[in-house]
């Protein structure tokens, strides 16, 4: 007998290999995993269940996978808007971090988390920062699903500006040091849901011997590696100045460019980069949100369609609170398909199954995660949001795929399971208190903000009365 | 029994109060914000904006909303909201404009029959109230009859209009003849007597305007009958212009000129112009829209779906430097493919942003100028609406900040535009009247509604001969 089932969907979107759509889908779920897929009179002719979850007027969808969301940065949305990256860094956001405490950190990454399950993401891979324990302290409470890291820089000045003289500034050993300790204690926690990886904060801000030891290290765990890399222009003009070349030409000439890169932002690609990152395999997460409106030229510039014409895995990220603003994944697949009809005035590039891949398998795949989720497939694990179709915004419905990526963004959620546990129900989270994370937000994060200085960053435009 | 001099007389009694605003966002003339806010309305009117102590003190009211946790804000305005295309939602995604129009839109229009388009409308009014849309411009279709009625039976706001247009065919193709075949005197007739039954109507919360479909399909009589007209109506007049790029091309190629500086060598160019897109402008038809201060919408929603090149082509973060009016609409259901004025903001701003790479542009108080002050004045209606003011209509709505994508929230005119969407809108008042309280239309059947659309449409799919082209492409079972 399976714990679940899930039957009558309008339409069960499976991403499986053949791509299947089931009209009067349904699911059945037993211990955590996916037991059954198909026709609902199919499923239901050879599954029983506990408990059976009529999805009529519903879509059923795997998880999104958000494979850039900074969890420790969540409180500092509205702190950071209309400013150029260096600012944005080094003004605001650096100190910002560097004023958090473990108890804001956790607040921080629970509020984090809640949006993302709201929106329909199952699991997420955060970058790292000086609270992983923090992440996965919320992960374990919120039953999310994630690849959580330490990250590390070992170079303290560069032309944007100075880190701050505190946690931030560590000696390539103690960068590496701790890093190793964090995927030792964490990775394969909470039941297995959560992973560690290696993660080097920018490239920039990374000495070679850090690159190819961070890399040495991912490598002895068996993990990948995250890097924020040439996110903006003025990220690789800093490149070149310090290195004389661009920063996946960089990787690849220490020798450790390899597929267990995960490479954030990549708005500023050569066509050689392409090439080293289609014989390489290297995962792309293209984060559209926090591009256009850090003004950093994603749509303008960026070479997302050639990466995926030349079959490089892209997946989507939301990144954070100040930067892309919102952690609905869905806006980023809006953001993905239609960013490049408007500046290439091309209609079919992009299409909407393009943008759905991207935010499931695609993650999967870049995430290493893929033997277990990403898709809706019997034998991987019951990660699966529904979706309430009854909304102004779905209706009518020819093709769910199109409306899904044009027409609704991720408040339609309804349902939220995770391990084939229920996370959100009806729009109600079960796991944790919604109420009193939203109630806590605005005091403690201005409470940060005047001490990290950036209070004023903040404040309104016009008069307040 | 005397009145007691001493003693205060008795706080007159109005209709509504808000109360406790979390946030009240005026967009008066001195773009106040409000803490712990409140507003007094009685009928269909503002009479009153203030500190919640004060206003309360000031008057009795019948009902009362609390609106602690929102941001209260101006009700929007949608400068361009095709009715008559919202149950095409699907059936034209991924195709040029050539393709959208001749081969998806025209066919689906040709098809669609009064009581479709009476249903299309109610699906076009539910997607803006549930995102707190208050005022529409409808650039018209050919029932804007329906839209009309729609109107009065929802409450909200509208400008609607009859498109007319007198060349049947174009670089992009003819117009089927059951779609229209009108010449330019029957068009004229038409756009006139829709004037003359709408505006106005439903107490005013109902204008009619002139409506030009397409610039390449209008000829130069046309042009200055409508101009005629309109200013004798003392209304507007809506165009699609310069929309995409072989727009340019198609009135090149036909009357020697892009578009608006054929309106200057006609003569018509006025303030009562509202031009939609307008993504393909040259430097000198912006010194013209800035001359005779014309209004713009721009759709950026409808550019991006529809690969039209405005947002990272066009010149908006110009015009709107330079003083143009630009306001921000959200076309329709197969262009733009959501009304949700919110996220039209939020791509308005960010797309500026991205494609001059610069994120100081169009800041979030920019936009939100836009989308109030300029929608306000694109609809000639900015005596009555766009902000939050003692005299003003009573449109007015609250959005709910306790959600993840609101906090924290430092300052709500940005947390709006760069984090927010439309669906945090949990209360609209139009005119005085509530439409939506917490989330529930009050005005409308919305399951019935809902329904009733997919049917429609699974219907003029078929009739259309649109099910092959709007199919999934991924196999289904």
């Amino acid at each position: 007998m399976a714990n679940l089932i899930i039957t009558h969907a309008d339409w069960l979107i499976t991403v499986d290999g053949n791509r299947r759509i089931f009209c009067d889908g349904a699911i059945a779920i037993d211990a955590g995993k996916i037991v059954a897929v198909g026709k609902t009179n199919a499923v239901l002719a050879n599954q029983q269940a506990e408990r059976v979850v009529n999805a009529t007027g519903k879509m059923v969808l795997p998880g999104f996978i958000n494979a850039h969301a900074h969890n420790t940065q969540q409180l500092a949305r509205g702190l950071a808007n209309d400013c150029h990256i260096h600012e944005w860094l080094y003004g605001r956001v650096y100190p910002f971090e560097d004023s958090l405490s473990s108890e804001e950190a956790l607040l921080s990454a629970q509020l984090c988390q809640l949006e993302m399950i709201k929106s329909g993401t199952t699991c997420f891979v955060d970058p790292g920062n000086h609270f992983p324990d923090e992440v996965a302290r919320a992960v374990t409470q919120s039953g999310m699903r994630c690849v959580l890291t330490r990250s590390t820089m070992d170079i303290h000045n560069n032309p944007r500006g100075d880190l701050p003289r505190t946690r931030f500034r560590e000696s390539t050993d103690e960068a590496v040091a701790r890093l190793d300790d964090v995927i030792d204690r964490l990775n394969e926690g909470a039941g297995g849901r959560i992973r560690a990886s290696a993660s080097l904060r920018n490239l920039y801000t990374a000495s070679d011997r850090l690159v190819t030891q961070v890399k040495a290290l991912a490598d002895r765990h068996k993990t990948f590696i995250q890097a924020h890399v040439a996110g903006d222009h003025s990220g690789q003009v800093a490149s070149l100045a310090r290195y004389g070349c661009r920063d996946v030409e960089r990787i690849y000439r220490l020798g450790v460019l390899d597929d267990r890169w995960l490479l954030v932002h990549m708005n500023w690609i050569s066509p050689r980069e392409l090439d080293l990152l289609a014989a390489s395999k290297a995962k792309v997460a293209h984060c559209p949100g926090a591009g256009v409106k850090g003004g950093w030229g994603t749509f303008s510039h960026g070479r997302f369609p050639e990466m995926i014409e030349r079959g490089i895995c892209v997946c989507l990220g939301t990144d954070s609170g100040p930067s892309g603003n919102f952690m609905d994944l869905t806006r980023a697949m809006y953001l993905a398909a239609c960013g490049f009809k408007d500046s290439r005035m091309q209609a079919a590039i992009v299409p909407s199954e393009g943008a759905v891949e991207m935010a499931t398998v695609n993650g999967a795949r870049a995430a290493l995660w893929d033997d277990s989720i990403g898709s809706i497939e019997v034998g991987k694990k019951a990660d699966v949001c529904l979706w309430d179709l009854n909304r102004a915004e779905w209706r009518p419905i020819v093709n769910p795929t199109g409306n899904l990526v044009y027409s609704a963004d991720g408040s339609s959620v309804d349902t939220v399971i995770v391990d084939g546990n229920i996370l959100m129900e009806g729009g109600v989270i079960k796991m944790l208190d919604e109420k009193a994370l939203l109630r806590e937000a605005t005091p403690v994060a201005r409470r940060i903000a005047e001490r990290a200085g950036v209070a004023h960053h903040g404040k309104p435009a016009w008069p307040v009365e | 029994m005397k009145s007691d001099p001493t003693k205060p007389s008795a706080p007159p009694v109005i209709d509504l109060l808000i109360v406790d605003a979390d946030w009240l966002v005026t967009m008066d003339e001195r773009r106040r914000l409000i803490r712990r806010g409140a507003i007094a309305v009685d009928k269909d009117r503002i009479v009153a904006v203030g500190k919640t102590t004060e206003v309360e003190a000031r008057y009795s009211a019948r009902r009362t909303i609390q609106a602690k946790d929102k941001v209260v804000l101006p009700a929007l305005i949608n400068t361009h909201l095709h009715h008559t295309q919202q149950l095409a939602r699907g059936m034209a995604d991924e195709c040029e404009i050539e393709r959208w129009l001749v081969e998806r839109i025209y066919p689906y229009e040709a098809a669609m029959t009064k009581e479709e388009a009476r249903i299309s409308a109610l699906a076009g009014h539910l997607d803006m109230i549930k995102n707190g849309t208050a005022t529409y411009i409808d650039p018209g279709g050919y029932y804007p009859d329906e839209t009309a009625q729609v109107t009065g039976e929802t409450g909200l706001r509208g400008i609607i209009t009859r498109s007319t247009l007198d060349i049947h065919t174009s670089t992009y193709g003819a117009i089927p003849k059951n779609l229209t075949s009108e010449d330019t005197k029957e068009a004229l007739k038409e756009g006139e007597e829709t004037v003359k039954r709408w505006h106005k109507a439903f107490g005013g919360r109902l204008r009619a305007w002139f409506g030009l479909r397409s610039m390449r399909n209008c000829s130069d009589n046309l042009c200055r009958g409508v101009k005629e007209l309109a200013d004798q109506y003392g209304v507007g007049i809506e165009a699609h212009v310069l929309g995409s790029h072989p727009n340019i091309w198609a009135s090149i190629s036909r009357f020697g000129c892009t578009d608006v500086e054929r309106l200057d060598r006609l003569g018509v160019l006025g303030p009562n112009w509202l031009m939609v897109h307008m993504g393909w402008v040259s430097p000198h038809e912006v010194h013209l829209l800035r001359q005779y201060d014309i209004k713009i919408s721009q759709c950026p929603a409808a550019s991006m779906h529809g690969s039209s090149g405005r947002s990272y082509h066009g010149a908006f973060t110009e015009m709107v430097q330079l003083g143009v009016c630009v306001s921000i609409g959200s076309d329709s259901g197969p262009e733009g493919n959501f009304n949700d004025m919110v996220r039209n903001m939020y791509l308005a701003s960010c797309t500026a942003k991205d494609q001059q790479l610069d994120p100081e542009l169009m800041p979030a108080t920019t936009i939100l100028e836009m989308a109030f002050i300029n929608g306000a004045r694109a609809a000639l209606w900015e005596d009555e609406i766009g902000s939050l003011e003692a005299g003003k209509k009573a449109d007015i709505v609250l959005f709910d900040t306790q959600k993840p994508e609101w906090q924290p929230l430092h300052d709500p005119v940005s947390t709006f535009v760069y984090s927010a969407t439309g669906a945090s809108a949990d209360t609209l008042i139009v005119d005085g009247r509530i439409i939506m309280e917490e989330r529930r239309v009050l005005t409308m059947d919305e399951e019935a509604v809902l329904k009733e659309s997919q049917a429609v449409a699974e219907s003029l799919v078929q009739r259309a001969g649109l099910e092959r082209l709007s199919a999934p492409r991924w196999p289904v079972f």
